[in-house]
């Protein structure tokens, strides 16, 4: 067995640098944030993955977990897209 | 973020305004809009949710050391305590600018990045600086992909067992399956990735890795190889876009309009995905 589990490059890659100094240094993720159609649908998916439902109403449904701040909550309202946010300790 | 400063810094360096949280949680927040125009929140001064009680991880038995006697190794049917939000992986066909944006707003790290086979970086699993206080291997996911999108986020639960058990509640409960158990090469995490009714995928894994701030880069192949050390075969499924005339109309305007998205890198990367995953099988 010659196989190894890492994978070498053909090539020399081009660096992905780190930033010297940067705005900010975030300490965590805090939410996600999804629009979605059904919240009935949502909740039912999410108690079975195994979050928490904090607050659920005809426009939002929040799940906590448990340590962290609540932090993935679906909005009836057809956001463009996911929100993300960061938060520290 | 650590400060009311970090707040300021970056509300003056994106010239947006610092806002008062009328949600739960509370505290302070700049709302950013990154490169893809997804909203990305920084906040400070949140309430955290009390601590509720979970359940503590399995203790296992080795050939070495027998911790469990005259005791079996029952955890409940039940979903899994969902221990934290792990990571968020995101699609971008602009990668270089969003990762960029990225790391000179939050100061990630590149644990260890994909690149294609001429060395151009692809995707990068990107962890928080904290210093000498390890951070999980990736908290997030920026990947190559010819439309901006959601790919999956990431749950941590307490053991082997809570990955398992929990795959057989949602199995019991009709969901649909996407690719698990396994586990992972970069992270070490063993998952098990699941779809709600809408197709957006979420992820349970346990036991990932975490590094401090001075562990280097490392850079690998952009490929299904890569993907995991064993568990189920890879589904071609998983990454395979659902071609719709949108995402056509899409990945043309993004060939045309971003410089770094090109019919090159396109080809590169159908070439790497069709590459046989675990290639000592």
């Amino acid at each position: 067995m010659d196989f190894s589990l890492e994978e070498t490059l053909p090539v020399d890659p081009r660096k992905v640098d780190r930033i010297a100094s940067p705005v900010t240094k975030a300490w965590d993720i805090a939410y996600l944030r999804f629009a979605k159609p059904d919240l009935n649908e949502q909740a039912a998916f999410f108690k079975d993955f195994g979050f928490i439902i904090a607050e659920q109403t005809d426009e939002r449904l929040m799940c906590a977990v448990p340590g962290q701040a609540p932090i993935s909550s679906s909005s009836k309202k057809r956001l463009k897209q996911p929100i993300w946010g960061w938060v520290s300790r | 973020m650590k400060s009311r400063e970090d707040l300021e810094a970056l509300a003056a360096n994106d010239k947006v305004t610092i806002d008062t949280v009328d949600g739960p949680g509370g505290g302070e927040r700049v709302r950013l809009t990154d490169p893809n125009g997804f909203t990305v929140d920084a906040l400070f001064n949140r309430t955290l949710q009390t601590e509720q009680p979970m359940r503590k991880a399995r203790a296992h038995n080795t050939p070495e050391e027998k911790v469990r006697i005259n005791q079996g190794q029952r955890a409940p049917l039940t979903p899994p305590d969902i221990a934290r939000l792990g990571h968020v992986a995101v699609l971008t066909p602009d990668f270089e600018t969003s990762m960029e944006w990225y790391k000179t707003r939050l100061g990630l790290i590149s644990t260890d990045v994909l690149c294609l086979d001429d060395g151009t970086p692809a995707l990068a699993f990107n962890r928080f600086d904290r210093g000498e206080h390890p951070a999980d291997h990736h908290s997030i996911v920026l990947g190559t992909y010819p439309v901006k999108g959601y790919e999956h986020s990431a749950f941590e639960v307490h053991d082997l067992d809570a990955v398992g058990l929990g795959q057989q509640v949602l199995k019991q409960k009709g969901h649909k399956h996407e690719w698990g158990i396994g586990r992972h090469i970069l992270g070490s995490q063993v998952f098990d990735y699941w779809s709600d009714q809408d197709g957006f995928k979420f992820e349970h894994y346990a036991d990932g890795d975490v590094y401090t701030a001075d562990y280097e880069t490392g850079y690998h192949p952009l490929s299904t190889q890569g993907l995991y050390q064993w568990g189920q075969d890879f589904p071609p499924t998983f990454t395979k876009p659902h071609i719709s005339f949108s995402f056509i109309l899409e990945t043309i305007h993004n060939l045309r309009t971003i410089p770094s998205f090109t019919f090159k890198k396109v080809k590169l990367m159908i070439a790497m995905t069709g590459r046989k995953a675990r290639p000592w099988l």
